[in-house]
C-alpha cells in the first residue's frame, strides 16, 4: 500500500468516524473509548498482514502529530465542562488527585523495577517511568457515557466517575509538559533552565489562546473561525515540536484560554467537538500500526508489570471513591475497576513519546498506552456496568447487520 | 460568528487592530523560534509553516482590504516576505512539501470553476466567447511572439539561435502568454462576489480557455519540434494523446460529477472529507491515466451545477473547504516566487510583461469589437485577462522537459514573468469590478431574489 492509499484508507476511517458522531445518540457498536481502531491499525501494520508499510505509516508521523495536538485543543476548549455545565472545584480535586496518584505509583513501580531490577540507565528509566505513569492515569469519557446509554443508575458514583472522567485529563497534559522541559532540545542555542521550558510550554499555549481569542472576537463566519483556530493550532504544533516541548500541553492551554477568552466560547465548544472523531479515529489506527513489539526483553517485563499495577491501583482508587460515595459494599470493587478505562488521551501521550523519544522508550510507551486503552476497554464496562446498571434493565441489542 | 453569515461584529477598525497585533504576535513566535534553533530541520518546520500562511494571509487580507488591495495579492505578500528569499521563515523544503496543497487547491478551484459555468450564462455569451477566443488565441499568440522577437536580442538563449528556432521558441512564448490563472479569477470573484456583464465573462472565458491554451500549446509543441531541432519530425501520435487525453478527461469528468450529484442528493454529509479525497486520491489516480485533471474537474462541476439541483451544495462546500486552502496556496505560490531571479531578469521580464498587457487590451478590443459586447465587457474586459499563475508554470515544465535544450532557461524567464502578472493581475481585475460597480452585487442579487 503506498503514500495515497493510505491517505484514502484513513479519510474513510474518518468519514465513518464523522458519520458515527454526527448519527448522535447511543453507540450500539465498538469498544467504549475505540480500542478497535487500534486493534484493526495493528492487524493491518507491518506486524500482522503488513498492508501499511512502515515507511508509509511514518511518512504520516506530521498528519499524526497534528492530530493529537488537535484533539488536545479540543480538550482544552471543554475542560471544566460537561456540556455547557461548569464542574465543581470538587470534580477537579478529585480527578486531579485521582490521576496524580495513579500516575505516581505507576511510575514509582516502573522506575524501581527498571532502574533497580532490569539495570536500565537512570535517564531512561526517568523518562519510561513518568511516560508509563502519565500514559494511563486518566479515565476515558467515552467509557463512561457509554455504560450511561446503557441505563447506568443517576446517582452519586455515577456523578462522580464523570466528573473524574471529565477533569483527569490535566494530569497526563501537564506532566508531559513537565518532562519534556526536563529534556530540552539539542539543537537550541540559548540555554534555559527546567522552569523556563515549563514557563515557556504555558506561556506559549497562553499566548496562543489569547491571540485566538482576540482574533475571534473579529470573526463573523465560522469558516474564518477555522481558519484562526487550524491556523494557530498548526502554528503552536510546530513551534513547540522544533522546541522540544510538549504541543499537547501547549495546545490544551490554548484550548482551556479560548474556552474562558472568548465571547464565541459557547459556538465554538460544539463545533471543535464535533470534528474529535473525525480526527481521533484515523490517529488510533495510526497508533495501532505504529505499534513495535520487536523490542528487547526488558520491554515484556515493563508491559506486564504496568498492566498489572495500573489495574490495581485504579481499582484500589475506585474502591476509595466509591467508599466515599456510599456506593454498596458488592459494588465498590466493580467500580474500582470501571476506572481503569482509559482511552484517546493515553493514546495520544503514547504517540507524543514515541515521536519525541523514538526507540525502546518511546516504543515501550506508545505500546503500553495501547494495551492499557485495549485492556481498560474489557475490563471498564464491564465493572462499571455491573457496579452502575440494574439487573433488570436489560443491555441494548446491537444494531443488527445488514445481512 | 454564524456558519454562513455575519451576527454581532465588532467595529472594522478594532478588527484591523487585532488583525495588525495577531500578525506581529505570530511574526514575533515564529522568528523568536527560528533564532533559537536556527538548525532544527525536520516535519515541525512544515507544520509551522502551514499554519504561518494561513493565519498570516488572512490576517494580511483583513488589513490590505482598507486599502483596497485584493485578499489574493495579500495571500502572495505575505508568502514572498515569509519565504526562502526575504525571512526565510518558511523554507526551500517546505515550500516543496507544501506541493499537495496545490493539488488539492487546483481540483477545488477547477471543480468550483466548472460549477459556475451555468448553460444559461454560457449561452447568451457564446458570441463573445467565440471571437475572444478567437482573438487571442490568433492575434494574441502572434503578436506576443513578434514581442518575443523583439527581446531576443537581450536573452542570452534565444539570441544565438537560428532564426527559425527563434521563431518557434517565439511562438511557445506567444501561446504561454494567452494562458491566464482560473484560480486568481476565481479567487478575487469568491473575494468581491460580484455579478453583471464583467464578472459574467470574465468566470466564461478564463474558464473555457483553458481548454483552448491546452490544445493550443500541444499543437505548437508539435509543430515547432522540428524548427528548434531539426533532426525531429511532426510527430502525429502527440496530436492523438492529446485526443485522448481532452474526450477521456472529459468522460471522466462527467461520470464523476453525476456521482457527485447523487452523493450530494442522497447523502451530501461530509463533504469536506470527500472533496479532500476526490482533490488528492482522484488527481494520482488521473495522472496514471494520462488525463487533464482541470479538465476533469471543471467538468465534474459543470455536470453537478447543469444536470442536476445540487450545484448550490457543492458550491458552498468547496467554499468553505477553499477558504482554508486557498490562502495557503497563494501563500506558498508567494514563498515559491524566485525573487533573485527576478531581481537578475526584471527588465527583460518587464518589457514582456507590459508587451502582454498591450496586446491583451488590443486583443480583447478587436474580439469585443467583432462580438458586440456591452460597453463594461468592452471597456474592462482586459483586466481579468493579465493574472497568470500556477497553468502558465505547469505549462512552463511541459517546454522544459520537452525542449531542453533551452527549457531551463526558458522556463525562468517565465517564472520571473508570471511573478509580476500574479502582483498585478488580482489587483487590475479587482479594480476593473470596483470601477463598474459589480463588486458585491451577488449579494445583492441573492437577497433580492430571496
Amino acid at each position: 500500500m503506498n503514500e495515497m492509499a493510505l491517505l484514502l484508507g484513513l479519510l474513510v476511517v474518518s468519514y465513518f468516524g464523522s458519520v458515527l458522531l454526527s448519527a448522535g445518540g447511543r453507540r450500539n457498536y465498538g469498544s467504549p473509548a475505540g480500542s478497535h481502531w487500534l486493534v484493526l491499525g495493528f492487524i493491518l501494520g507491518p506486524h500482522v498482514l503488513g498492508v501499511a508499510p512502515r515507511g508509509a505509516i511514518s511518512s504520516f508521523g506530521p498528519l499524526a502529530l497534528v492530530a493529537t495536538a488537535w484533539v488536545a485543543l479540543v480538550l482544552g476548549m471543554e475542560y471544566g465542562h460537561s456540556g455547557n455545565r461548569r464542574l465543581s472545584l470538587r470534580a477537579f480535586v478529585t480527578g486531579f488527585v485521582a490521576a496524580l496518584v495513579s500516575a505516581g505509583l505507576v511510575g514509582l513501580a516502573v522506575y524501581a523495577v527498571a532502574f533497580w531490577l532490569l539495570k536500565v540507565k537512570a535517564d531512561d528509566a526517568r523518562v519510561l517511568a513518568a511516560g508509563l505513569g502519565l500514559a494511563g492515569c486518566e479515565t476515558a469519557r467515552q467509557g463512561v457515557r457509554w455504560v450511561v446509554e446503557r441505563g447506568a443508575v443517576r446517582g452519586s458514583s455515577l456523578t462522580l466517575l464523570e466528573e473524574i472522567a471529565d477533569t483527569d485529563e490535566i494530569v497526563p497534559l501537564l506532566g508531559l509538559a513537565f518532562l519534556f522541559a526536563g529534556v530540552p532540545s539539542a539543537l537550541a542555542l540559548v540555554p534555559i533552565s527546567h522552569a523556563g521550558w515549563l514557563a515557556i510550554t504555558l506561556l506559549l499555549g497562553f499566548v496562543l489562546g489569547l491571540t485566538s481569542a482576540m482574533l475571534l472576537s473579529g470573526v463573523t463566519a465560522a469558516t474564518d473561525a477555522w481558519s484562526v483556530l487550524l491556523g494557530i493550532a498548526l502554528l503552536g504544533t510546530g513551534i513547540a515540536w522544533r522546541l522540544s516541548i510538549s504541543p499537547l500541553t501547549a495546545l490544551f492551554v490554548m484550548g482551556m484560554c479560548v474556552s474562558v477568552g472568548s465571547r464565541h466560547a459557547l459556538e465554538l465548544r460544539p463545533l471543535l467537538a464535533r470534528t474529535e472523531a473525525a480526527v481521533l479515529l484515523p490517529t488510533l489506527l495510526l497508533a495501532g500500526a505504529s505499534l513495535r513489539f520487536d523490542v528487547a526483553p526488558a520491554s515484556w517485563w515493563l508491559l506486564g508489570l504496568t498492566l498489572i499495577v495500573r489495574t490495581l491501583v485504579r481499582a484500589c482508587i475506585g474502591y476509595v471513591l466509591a467508599l466515599a460515595t456510599g456506593a454498596q459494599a458488592g459494588k465498590r470493587w466493580p467500580l474500582g475497576l470501571g476506572l481503569s478505562c482509559t482511552g484517546a488521551v493515553s493514546v495520544l501521550v503514547g504517540l507524543t513519546f514515541a515521536f519525541r523519544f523514538p526507540g525502546f522508550v518511546g516504543n515501550l510507551v506508545l505500546t503500553v498506552a495501547a494495551c492499557n486503552a485495549v485492556l481498560g476497554d474489557l475490563l471498564g464496562p464491564a465493572g462499571l456496568r455491573r457496579a452502575l446498571v440494574p439487573a433488570e434493565v436489560a443491555p441494548a441489542s446491537p444494531t443488527p447487520s445488514p445481512s | 460568528m454564524s456558519a454562513h453569515g455575519a451576527s454581532s461584529a465588532q467595529s472594522p477598525l478594532l478588527t484591523r487592530v487585532s488583525a495588525a497585533v495577531g500578525l506581529a504576535v505570530v511574526f514575533a513566535l515564529l522568528l523568536a523560534v527560528q533564532r533559537v534553533t536556527p538548525h532544527f530541520e525536520g516535519p515541525a518546520t512544515l507544520i509551522a509553516a502551514v499554519g504561518f500562511l494561513l493565519l498570516g494571509g488572512m490576517l494580511a487580507a483583513q488589513l490590505l482590504e482598507a486599502i483596497g488591495l485584493p485578499h489574493l495579492t495579500a495571500y502572495i505578500l505575505v508568502g514572498v516576505i515569509a519565504g526562502p528569499h526575504v525571512l526565510h521563515l518558511v523554507d526551500h523544503e517546505a515550500v516543496r512539501q507544501l506541493a499537495p496543497v496545490n493539488t488539492l487547491a487546483l481540483a477545488l478551484i477547477a471543480l468550483s470553476g466548472g460549477a459556475e459555468l451555468r448553460t444559461a450564462l454560457l449561452i447568451p455569451l457564446r458570441r463573445s466567447l467565440g471571437y475572444a477566443t478567437l482573438a487571442h488565441s490568433v492575434f494574441g499568440t502572434l503578436a506576443m511572439s513578434c514581442v518575443f522577437i523583439g527581446h531576443s536580442r537581450a536573452l542570452p538563449f534565444a539570441r544565438e539561435q537560428p532564426l527559425p528556432a527563434l521563431c518557434g521558441i517565439a511562438a511557445l512564448w506567444g501561446v504561454l502568454s494567452v494562458s491566464r490563472s482560473p484560480s486568481a479569477t476565481l479567487g478575487i470573484l469568491a473575494q468581491v462576489r460580484p455579478d453583471g456583464p464583467l464578472s459574467r465573462f470574465a468566470l466564461a472565458f478564463v474558464m473555457s480557455s483553458d481548454i483552448a491554451v491546452a490544445i493550443l500549446m500541444t499543437l505548437t509543441i508539435t509543430l515547432v519540434r522540428p524548427l528548434v531541432d531539426p533532426i525531429s519530425g511532426i510527430a502525429l501520435s502527440d496530436l492523438a494523446e492529446l485526443g485522448h487525453e481532452i474526450l477521456g478527461s472529459i468522460t471522466l469528468g462527467g461520470t464523476i460529477g453525476l456521482l457527485l450529484a447523487i452523493y450530494l442528493r442522497l447523502v451530501s454529509g461530509q463533504l469536506l472529507l470527500i472533496l479532500i479525497a476526490l482533490g488528492f486520491g482522484l488527481t494520482e489516480g488521473l495522472r496514471y491515466l494520462h488525463f487533464d485533471p482541470l479538465l476533469t474537474f471543471l467538468m465534474a462541476g459543470f455536470v453537478v451545477e447543469n444536470m442536476s439541483e445540487q450545484g448550490p451544495k457543492l458550491l458552498h462546500a468547496v467554499e468553505q473547504t477553499g477558504n482554508v486552502v486557498y490562502v495557503v496556496f497563494f501563500a506558498t505560490a508567494g514563498a515559491h516566487l524566485d525573487l533573485s531571479l527576478l531581481a537578475r531578469l526584471w527588465p527583460i521580464a518587464l518589457g514582456l510583461a507590459t508587451g502582454r498587457v498591450v496586446v491583451t487590451i488590443i486583443g480583447h478590443r478587436v474580439g469585443s469589437r467583432l462580438a458586440n459586447d456591452e460597453p463594461i465587457v468592452r471597456r474592462w474586459g482586459w483586466a481579468p485577462l493579465i493574472s497568470q499563475a500556477g497553468l502558465t508554470l505547469g505549462l512552463s515544465a511541459v517546454i522544459e522537459r520537452a525542449f531542453p535544450s533551452f527549457g531551463t532557461a526558458f522556463r525562468s524567464l517565465v517564472i520571473a514573468t508570471v511573478a509580476i502578472n500574479e502582483m498585478v493581475g488580482p489587483v487590475l481585475f479587482k479594480l476593473s469590478l470596483d470601477r463598474t460597480g459589480e463588486s458585491g452585487r451577488a449579494d445583492l442579487t441573492r437577497a433580492g431574489t430571496s
